[in-house]
Parts: structure tokens; sequence; C-alpha cells
């Protein structure tokens, strides 16, 4: 889920609370709604520039590297980051249940009651620029100069390589079989339109039907369509949906691809989170700027991800590789690199009928394009060819001579040249003239009656047409008027069945545009929202039993009261502020051994305490009761948990 | 990332597409006529190629990779596709790696690696070729495989730099008459002399042998007799038919100091042998059975030749390569408008002839006055009814004969020979019945295969003298035939989308004409009819080279009442 399906499913008070951050309700009070809030890049800049807690980013990173937007247990985040970090398990929960408070992450409950935990989908993107900016160092301009590019091959940018595959299934809807998978010879017309091939798609953990038969990028090219909602399962078909579609061109090229980046983060992506928050960090940088491929430290995932990042976007046409003396780099590609002298693109129109649309035409023009002519290349110059073959589809789908030539000449600017208006007009000149229909026939059975029916006005009027001596064409919608107007006059129709007017083929099976192919892992939309954030007695039972002196201030205690307090520290996974040879310390306490007086307990100092970034000695270390002279719970500061 | 503001734009396979409208364009036209191959230029984007053989021809004038890298870098604006760059420095690099040397009379093949060697040694038809073991990097050829390994080594992807020299030939004392049978001075055009400077550079440099590239009317004979006359030895000459050979000998006559006495024929017709002698292909690879040698081949070697001259090397049939490949030693020369073969045997023209040297596009050509300017007009004929019958009744392989055949078009000739009376005329056909019938009901003189070539040649001196205005010939003129003042071309009738025909055939009409004018093609087509879309297909290589089509529908006299035709 993202920020706003999670956000929308909070409760109201719990909204509340995240409105009563001062980040936030700065902004709402400018007008914004609190899921655009929640999911700016803005607010969450500001969120992390005013956040004064190390725990909340040290775990907000923690989970970014761990888990991602994948659902996590509170537990296992906290035995896995005790680990790993400096940080207490007291520290974690509070941690949690405060980024929970601000919006950062949310929670919902299964079935049998536990809780997960989770960051949503768009999370990454939005805190991965902040907690792990991306560090690749730029190349500068006159360096650029010296690099070779190392792409082998070509790519089209993911949003092109999409809509070549989605013209095709324009052309040809893809056919279902009864059981509901693709025809094998749908799914060769397919990818026959595509470039990206199953090893590119290797790295990427996908699951859908059919796994044995059908490849990765077809039903990549299926999932996305039907996610973007340009596709649309129809009853035996996956086909186009017009609104759909529509929305879709209305998007420039690299929006279509941001939008595109998203999908294939949030959608196969976020099953690996390392994967996750490499591509997320690559996506953040600069576009066309060379980048060194290493880095100057290793926060930023390991080798092999790198990597596998770097192909998977250059396979998505997103990026390009090179080399610079001998160093491996890498830029971001960006569809728009021309100053185009008079404001949009323009087609070119050859006189040998070839078109020429460069990088920066858009896609409702290349869709047009694909509707009236052939595609000869897909290059970063896509080529296209009026042919007679592509004025017969362009007539089938409704464009005229006069509609394909204002197109062309609208989109390059200019009068088509003569041969090629030549051409246009030869082929269309014969298309349209005949024309296979259904219609709606009246028969008679005599000329008399024919006449007579003729002679009646009203009925008349809905005679379209008559044909020979004793029939006519009515119009189908006025069907009902013209039965009742026969029985007024006298002569009842004998009605057949009505074949029910077939289910027009465009209609639509199901509502649900946004239903994709592949399947995604660990959806949390199908668990309850959790409608509670925890308060400090969530986060430590039997605080309220205990004395206020224990979490306050330390104090000298009798060795059985120190014990007490020991176990409380280690059942709350909190640490201890210990007096222990003259020095006040932090402990971390794990285990307590012995019995009576002579209990020791086992676990980690803490050093530099009270600096707010204390690190944990590596050494395991052993307390006796009698080296404590004073003791104290160190409790993470929880008064902002108990704020409504 | 393409930089679509840029004169150049280059795709991922190496097309390269140059925008005309550009300020940048002369400057990168000149670059890439040096290293690609110009595909088409229907209009203000032309499209080139880049190929193997295009860039040897460019390593051979000397080119280096890193450069032809930089310049098409800097001209497109960006650093090029990996692919593309790759493909230039493989293929470039390798230009110069392997040559064949001249050394105490042996033929040495020497690599600049001992891992070339070794590359090509494991390579059976090329070690066969070996006199001896190989050592690190030289080996010694058998005598007589110098094409053979040459065309083995190009056909795998590595051009050898072949400065093994020429012999001179038998020596011949031949040069340019100062004057014109008309008493015009002869003087060659700059091109002309720049084509032969290019040809026979010395051999250390790379020079002596290969191909130059003009369009049809820019005069590729007198580049031809230029050769011969710089380097005063014994020519053969092969063209691709009788008439071609009639002409190149009464050229050779009329600018030559050459006699009857030291110009030779040898065709079907005559086998003379002489100091200069003007071949056929269809000749040399002419035998009586399949199986049988080449008995005409020897032509190649019964004479000290210094020079062999390819007319329209284009279509130089297989077997004369293969003969090509056994006179290495002799400088050839070969003469096209266009490097591109139908067989797709470029690579074998690169290493059996040699390197392109020379090539100026016919657009060029056109604007500098060296060949006419041309309209080209489609006319759409209907059918008469009956016509229609048998044509929508016919199956769809007997139909183009019928569209091709109309009998409708002979009115239009007739009324574009009116248009155009008293400017010289020929009139093309792809039936023969049609033009025996065309000639009988406009009484016109024909010529085709059926026509002893003696007669064809009178026929066409005449048309050349001005004697005849008009003439009705069948494929026979497509290629290397001379019509200087033709002014005018229809052609009633063509083969099914034969992009080559329509370039040879508009190629006629494209001399500089004494009084400047434009040339006119008109090729009528059946409307309504698949014709309609062969023609399209012919006139697109037309239209690649900057030649627009304009269409015209003829309105019969019957239908409307009034003769004439009728501009959309």
């Amino acid at each position: 889920m993202n920020v706003n399906q999670s956000v929308e499913r909070l409760s109201d008070s719990v909204r509340k609370l995240i409105a009563a951050d001062p980040t936030v309700s700065a902004r709402i009070s400018r007008g914004e709604v609190l899921p655009d809030i929640l999911s700016s890049a803005e607010w969450a800049e500001d969120w992390k520039r005013q956040c004064r807690d190390f725990a909340q980013i040290e775990v907000l990173k923690g989970i970014l590297v761990r888990y991602g937007a994948q659902p996590f247990e509170l537990e296992s985040l906290s035995r896995s980051l005790e680990e790993a970090s400096d940080l207490a398990g007291a520290d974690i929960r509070v941690a949690v249940a405060k980024l929970r408070r601000s919006g950062v992450l949310y929670a919902v409950r299964k079935a049998w009651g536990d809780r997960l935990i989770y960051l949503p989908e768009d999370g990454v993107a939005l805190w991965q620029p902040h907690l792990f900016p991306a560090e690749y160092v730029p190349l500068a301009e006159s360096d650029s100069r010296g690099v070779v590019r190392k792409t082998r091959n070509f790519r089209l940018p993911l949003a092109l390589e999409m809509l070549s595959a989605w013209q095709e299934i324009e052309r040809r809807p893809i056919e279902r079989t009864a059981k509901g998978s693709i025809h094998r010879a749908d799914m060769q017309r397919l990818i026959a339109h595509m470039r990206l091939t199953p090893e590119e798609l290797a790295c990427l953990p996908l699951s859908y039907p059919d796994r044995d038969q059908l490849p990765p990028q077809a039903a990549l090219a299926l999932d996305l369509g039907l996610c973007c909602g340009v596709l649309c399962p129809f009853p035996d078909v996956i086909g186009i949906s017009k609104s759909g579609l529509e929305a879709w061109l209305s998007l420039s090229l690299d929006e279509a691809d941001i939008r595109l980046q998203e999908l294939i983060m949030t959608r196969y992506c976020s099953a690996e989170p390392a994967l996750h928050l490499a591509l997320s960090s690559m996506l953040s940088l600069k576009t066309n700027v060379w980048h060194l491929e290493g880095l100057p430290s290793s926060n930023q995932g390991d080798i092999e991800t790198r990597c596998k990042s770097i192909a998977l976007l250059e396979s998505f046409g997103w990026l390009e590789r090179g080399d610079w003396q001998g160093s491996p780099v890498f830029r971001r590609k960006s569809v728009i690199v021309r100053e185009v002298e008079h404001g949009s693109p323009f087609l070119i129109v050859q006189p040998d009928g070839e078109i020429l649309a460069p990088p920066e035409i858009g896609m409702r023009t290349r869709w047009t394009l694909s509707q009236i002519s052939e595609n000869v290349t897909a290059d970063a110059v896509f080529i296209y060819r009026l042919t007679k073959r592509a004025c017969e589809n362009a007539y089938r789908l409704g464009y005229t001579l006069q509609s394909a030539v204002r197109f062309l000449e609208r989109e390059s600017r200019k009068p088509l040249p003569e041969p090629v208006l030549g051409a246009l007009e030869d082929w269309f000149s014969a298309l349209g003239r005949t024309r296979l229909t259904e219609v709606t026939l009246l028969r008679t059975e005599s000329i008399d009656i024919a006449e007579a029916l003729l002679r009646d006005p009203e009925l008349r009027a809905h005679l379209v047409e008559q044909v020979g001596d004793k029939d006519f064409i009515i119009d189908a919608s006025s069907y009902k008027r013209v039965s009742g107007l026969l029985r007024k006059a006298g002569y009842p129709p004998l009605e057949t069945k009505r074949i029910a007017v077939a289910e027009n083929s465009s209609e639509k099976l199901s509502d649900d545009e946004n239903k994709g192919w592949i399947r995604k892992l660990n959806v949390v939309s199908v668990f309850e929202s959790d409608r509670t954030l925890p308060v400090t007695e969530d986060l430590f039972p039997g605080l309220d039993d205990i004395p206020a002196a224990w979490v306050t201030r330390p104090r000298r205690y009798h060795h059985s009261t120190s014990k007490e307090i020991v176990r409380r520290a280690i059942e709350w996974k909190a640490q201890l502020h210990l007096e222990h040879e003259g020095k006040s310390r932090l402990f971390i306490p794990t285990e307590m051994l012995g019995e009576g007086p002579d209990w020791t307990v086992k676990g980690r100092w803490r050093s530099s305490p009270g600096d707010g970034k204390a690190r944990l000695e590596n050494v395991i270390a052993t307390v006796g009761a009698t080296e404590i002279a004073e003791i104290m719970i160190a409790l993470p500061q929880v008064e902002e948990l108990e704020t409504d | 990332m393409m930089n679509s503001a840029s004169s150049l734009w280059v795709q991922s396979d190496g097309t390269l597409m140059l925008n005309e409208a550009h300020p940048d364009f002369e400057q990168a036209r000149d670059f890439l006529r040096v290293i690609a191959v110009l595909h088409k230029r229907p209009g203000s984007w032309h499209t080139y190629r880049l190929t193997s053989v295009s860039l040897w021809n460019a390593a051979a004038a000397g080119w280096y990779s890193g450069g032809v890298i930089n310049r098409l870098s800097e001209l497109s604006g960006d650093s090029l596709p990996f692919a593309v760059e790759n493909e230039i420095r493989s293929l470039m690099d390798r230009y110069g790696q392997i040559r064949l040397l001249n050394d105490r009379e042996r033929l040495v093949l020497e690599t600049a690696t001992p891992e070339m060697m070794d590359q090509i040694r494991r390579r059976e038809p090329i070690a066969s070729c070996f006199d001896g073991t190989p050592s690190e990097t030289s080996v010694t050829i058998r005598s007589g495989s110098r094409g053979w390994i040459k065309r083995e080594l190009a056909n795998c992807g590595f051009p050898v730099k072949d400065e093994a020299g020429f012999h001179r030939g038998q020596a011949l004392d031949v040069s340019l008459r100062e004057l014109t049978a008309e008493g015009y001075p002869i003087m060659l055009r700059d091109y002309q002399k720049e084509a032969v400077d290019a040809l026979l550079r010395e051999p250390a440099v790379d020079g002596g042998s290969g191909v130059v590239v003009l369009p049809c009317g820019a005069g590729k004979t007198w580049v031809g007799m230029a050769a011969l006359v710089r380097l005063r030895c014994e020519t053969l000459i092969l063209t691709p038919n009788g008439v071609s050979v009639s002409q190149w000998i009464s050229e050779l006559l009329k600018n030559t100091n050459l006699t009857d006495n030291e110009v030779g024929e040898y065709t079907g017709q005559a086998k003379n042998v002489k100091p200069v002698t003007v071949a056929t292909y269809q000749v040399l690879t002419h035998r009586r059975s399949k199986g049988e040698e080449y008995p005409h081949m020897q032509l190649f070697v019964n004479r000290d030749w210094g020079l062999i001259v390819y007319d329209e090397v284009h279509l130089l049939p297989a077997p004369v390569f293969r003969m090509t490949a056994d006179i290495q030693a002799t400088r050839r020369l070969g003469l096209t408008a266009t490097l591109v073969r139908e067989d797709g045997r470029e690579e074998d023209a690169f290493a059996l002839i040699g390197p392109k040297r020379y090539e100026m596009p016919w657009k060029t050509m056109e604007s500098k006055g060296w060949i006419a300017k041309a309209d080209c007009t489609e006319v759409r004929v209907p059918l008469d009814s009956a016509t229609a019958l048998k044509y929508f009744s016919a199956t769809k392989s007997a139909r183009n004969r019928i569209a091709g055949e109309n009998p409708r078009k002979a009115e239009v000739v007739r009324a574009l020979l009116s248009r155009h009376q008293g400017a010289p005329t020929i009139v093309i056909g792809q039936y023969l019945d049609q033009l025996h019938g065309l000639a009988k009901e406009l009484s016109l003189p024909l010529i085709t295969g059926e026509m002893p070539l003696r007669n064809r040649k009178q026929m066409f001196d005449r048309f050349k003298c001005g004697e005849i205005d008009v003439l009705l010939v069948s494929k026979v003129a497509n290629f290397a035939v001379d019509l200087p003042d033709a002014s005018v071309a229809i052609q009633v009738s063509g083969s099914y989308g034969s992009r080559q025909e329509e370039a040879q055939r508009l190629g006629r009409i494209l001399r500089p004409k004494k009084d400047g004018i434009t040339a006119k093609f008109y090729s009528l087509v059946s409307e309504g009819t698949d014709e309609v879309e062969f023609s399209r297909n012919r006139g697109r290589f037309l239209l690649e080279q900057g030649y627009p089509y304009a269409v015209d529908r003829w309105k019969m006299a019957e239908l409307t009442g009034t003769e004439g035709e009728g501009k959309r």
C-alpha cells in the first residue's frame, strides 16, 4: 500500500495525532491534505531536518535496509537491530511508535491479532534521498566528453517499449483460453514487439500465472498495462481500455516513465529491499550526468545489488553505461534533450512516405502514428511508413483521408509532400465504398401491405429505406415504436426472438482496471488497519506498577530490589543507568545469572552516555550485584506518545 | 542520448540521418560521403548507412577510426552508441593490419600482430593459399592466389591492403585528341580528373585500382579513357551489352588518337583482340554446357593488359569475379552509378576490383550543371471497359501485363510526342507486343533485342545525329546506352518493381543538354490497377535520390469529350 491508501485507512484519532505534528500542521493550515503531505518529498525533508531523535532515524534506516516496503513484525525488527546497532529494544519499540505517530510507518493487524508494521511502498523513494543520499561521484562536464558509451544493446525507455507492446494489443487484443491463460500465438506476437529479454528480467522476483508458458517480458507488459489502466480484462480477451489509454496518453514521456518507475519499484522490487533501495538511489540522480559506478563508501548496498540495479535500469532504457579512463560510469537518461525552437517537437514526413519521429515526440502522437502507418524502426528516432495496408487499418479505426492528412500536417507543421498526399488519396479512395452491416428489416407479406404502411405518416417516419417492393430497413433503436405502430395499424408483427445485442466487445468485464497480472508479494491491504497507536503502558507493560523512582533517578537499592529492577529492564529490553566503579554508565542487560544476593547480570556497556549517539561496546560484560552503587532503568523519552 | 537539434542523428543500428536544412549540412555530407553509403535522400533528411565496405573505403582514403568517431560525435552532438562505435573501431582498425607485398618477386602476406596471423591461418580456405609455414607475422602466398586470398579475407571481415603493385602491361601510345569532331576542345571535367587522380595513386599509398561512382550521364566513359591515356598501356574494357561496346569503341576512336587497328570488339558477333579491346560480360561468361570452362575468359590473359575497365561494375557476373581474382597484378577500374549490388557481393567488389576511389552524387552533379535537371511525371491512364473486364477477370499474375499493355497508353504517347514535338524522345517498354503495336500505330522506329546489333547501332546513330527524333526501345536500352541528346523519356511499361531499372531509364536522359533544358521523364501507369503500386515501388528509388514524381491523371477524349490531360 502506498501512503495515500495507508492514510485513508487510519482512524480519525490517529489521523488527528499525525496532523498535530508541527511539520504537518503548518502544511494543513496552508490548505494541503494529509495524504499529499505525508507523501511529499518536501515534508520528508522537513521532518528529517527537524527530527532530533537519533533512535527514530536509526530505526527508519534499519527498516529501509532490512525490509524496504515489506511488512514486518516488531520483534523481528528489534532482534535484528539490537544485534546490528547501538539501540536497545526499548529504543526501537518507542522509535517505531513515534514513527507511526509521525505518519512515517503504518501498521495492520492480522486476523489473530498479530501486528505487522510497514513503510508504505512509496516510502522507500521518499526517505532514501534523506537517509541514504546517493553518493555516486558525478563527472565534470569536461570529463564527460571523454566517456565512451558501453551500453551494448539499445533499449527504448520503458514507456516506449510498453507503448509498442500495447499498440500491438490494440491491433489484436490478447485472447484468453478457457482456463484464463494466454494463447501462445498472442504471447509470441506480443514479445515480437519488445526488446526486453527474460534474462534481463531474471533479477526481478516475478510471480504470475503460467510462468512456464509466459515469458517475463510479456507478463510485465500485461501487468504494467493493467496497473496503468491502459489494458483491461474483457470477457475473453485483454484489450485496450479507452478511458485508461486516454489518461495514459495525456502524460509526457518523462511522466510516463516516472509512473512506470514507481510501479517497477513498488510492485516487483519491493520484495527485495536492497534492490529497491539501490534502484531508488540511482533514480534520484540527476539525468544526463555521468557518475562513477564505484562508491566512496559502501552504504549504498553491496556491489552485486548495485550491478543488478544498473543492469536492470539499463534494460529499461533509463540508464546507460560508459567507460571513462578505464573506470565504469553510468548516467540516467532523459527523453527531453532538445530545446525546440518553435514549441513542441514535430514529425518529419518524407516524400517517400516515411515519417521520422524524433525522441521528444509524445505518446499520443506516436499512438496515432501506429494507427495510420507501419512502424519500421523503433530506435532513438522511430521511423514509420505510410502504406496501403496501414491506411486500411486506419480506416477501420475510424480515420478518413482528411483526418489522417490533418493529423500529419498538424504534427509535421507542414503541408504533406505531393507524392505522400497522392499516395494517401489513392489508398483511401478505395476504402469504405462497400460495407457489411446488420440492419433490422421489416418484411411484409405483399406489396399491398407495404404500400399501406407507407401511407401511414407516423410509421413512414421510421422506415429508413425500402428494399425491393415489400421490405423496409428500420432504425434498430425504434424497434419497439415500430412494433407498436404496426399493431396500431392492424398488422401486429410476428416477432422472431430478438437476438440479444451482443455485448459490445469494448464493454468491460470488471471495473477493476488496476488488477495486475503479476502477483504482488506480501500485500498488506488484505489485513485490517491497526486503528490505534501504542501508548507507554503498551510499550512497557507494568510501568504503572513500579515505583516511579526506578525510572526517574539513579539510587542505591537493596540488592534484591536492584535485581528486580534489572529483571524489569531485561523484560523491557531497556538500558540501565548504573553507578559502577565510580562512573555513571549505561548498560544494556541481556541475562541474569545466579541466585540470591550473589547475582550477576550479563550485557553490554554503552560508551559516552548522554550524547544521544552512544556506541555499544562489543564485549559482553558481567556486572555483579555488589559492583552496582546506584541503578535506574533509563527509558527512552515517551512523553510525546502520551500527548493527545 | 541523441541530440535532435544536431545536423546528424545516429541510430543504434548504424543508420545515419542527415538534415539538409541544418547549417552544418554541407560539411557533414562531405564527411558522410567518405565513410558511409547514401541509402536515400527523399526529402530534407538523407539516410546513410555504415557498412564494412564503406568503412574500409574510408580507411583506404586515409581516415582512422578515432577520427571518424570523433567527427560523428561532433556532428551528432553526443558520444556514439556503443554498437556503432564498436563497429567503426573493429572494422576500420583492421584496414592496413593485413598487407600484401611484393618481396623479390614473391607475394607476401603480412599481419600487424602474431595473433592476427594465428586467427587467419586457422581458416582453411585462407591457409590453403599459403606457400610454406607462416612465420609470426608473415607468410608467402602461392602465385595466383592474390585475388582469392583478398576475397576470402574480405568475406571474413578482414580487408587486405594490396601494396604488391601492378605490372605495367604492354605499352601503348595513346593520347586524347585536342579537339572533338565538331571542333570543340577536349577537356576533362574537374571531377573526372579528380576521379582518375584518386584511382592512380601510387600502390604504396594504396592506389592503383578501385571503383569510381558517378551518376548516369556524368561521363564515366571519359574517366575510363582518361585512365587509359594516363597509363598508356593496352587495356581491356568490359561492358554489359553490345550497344555499349559499340559506343565505347566509337568514343575511343572519336576522342583519342587510337585507330581502328588498335581498337577491337569482342562480342558474340566479332572476336577481335587488339591493344584496346571492348567486350561484353555476356561473351566472357558464355559456354556451351554447364560443366564446361568459360572459353572466352582467355581474353583476360591472352594479351598483356595494363588496365581492365569494368563498366557498370555493379552488374559484374560471378564468373568474371572469379577470373578477376586471378589477374590481380593488372590495374582495375570499376565504373558504376551505384555500389549496391543486387546479389549483396559488395565485399567481393571491394576485394577484387578495389576500394571506392571517388564518388559524386546525382543531385550534386545536377546542381553543378554536369547532368541535366529532370522532371518526373507519372501519368495515370484509365483502362477501357473491355480491358478492365479482362483485367479484373485475370489471375493476379496476368494482371500486371494487361495493365502494362493498356491500349489507351498509345493515345497518351501520341499526345506526349505531340507536346514535345521535335525534342529527341525515347519511348521505353517492357513488352515486345506492346512496343510492336506502338511502332505500328504511331509509325515509330523500334529497337529490341531481336534486332541485329549492327542495325541497332545504326538506329542509335541516326537518333544521335538527329535524323530521327523518336525511338521506341525495349529493355536493351536500360544500361550503358549513350543517347546524349535524348531529353524526353516515356516509359510505357516496366518490370514489377525494379527500382534500379527506373533509375537507369531516367539516366538515359540525364546528359546535360546543349540548351540547358530540363529533361522530362514520363511513366504511364494504368489507373486502378496493381501497376499503380508497382510504379510507386519503382519510383521510390528516384524519390530517394531526390527526384519526386508528380502525378497527372489522363482524361481520355471519349470520357471527357476533349483530348488532353488534366492535372489533379
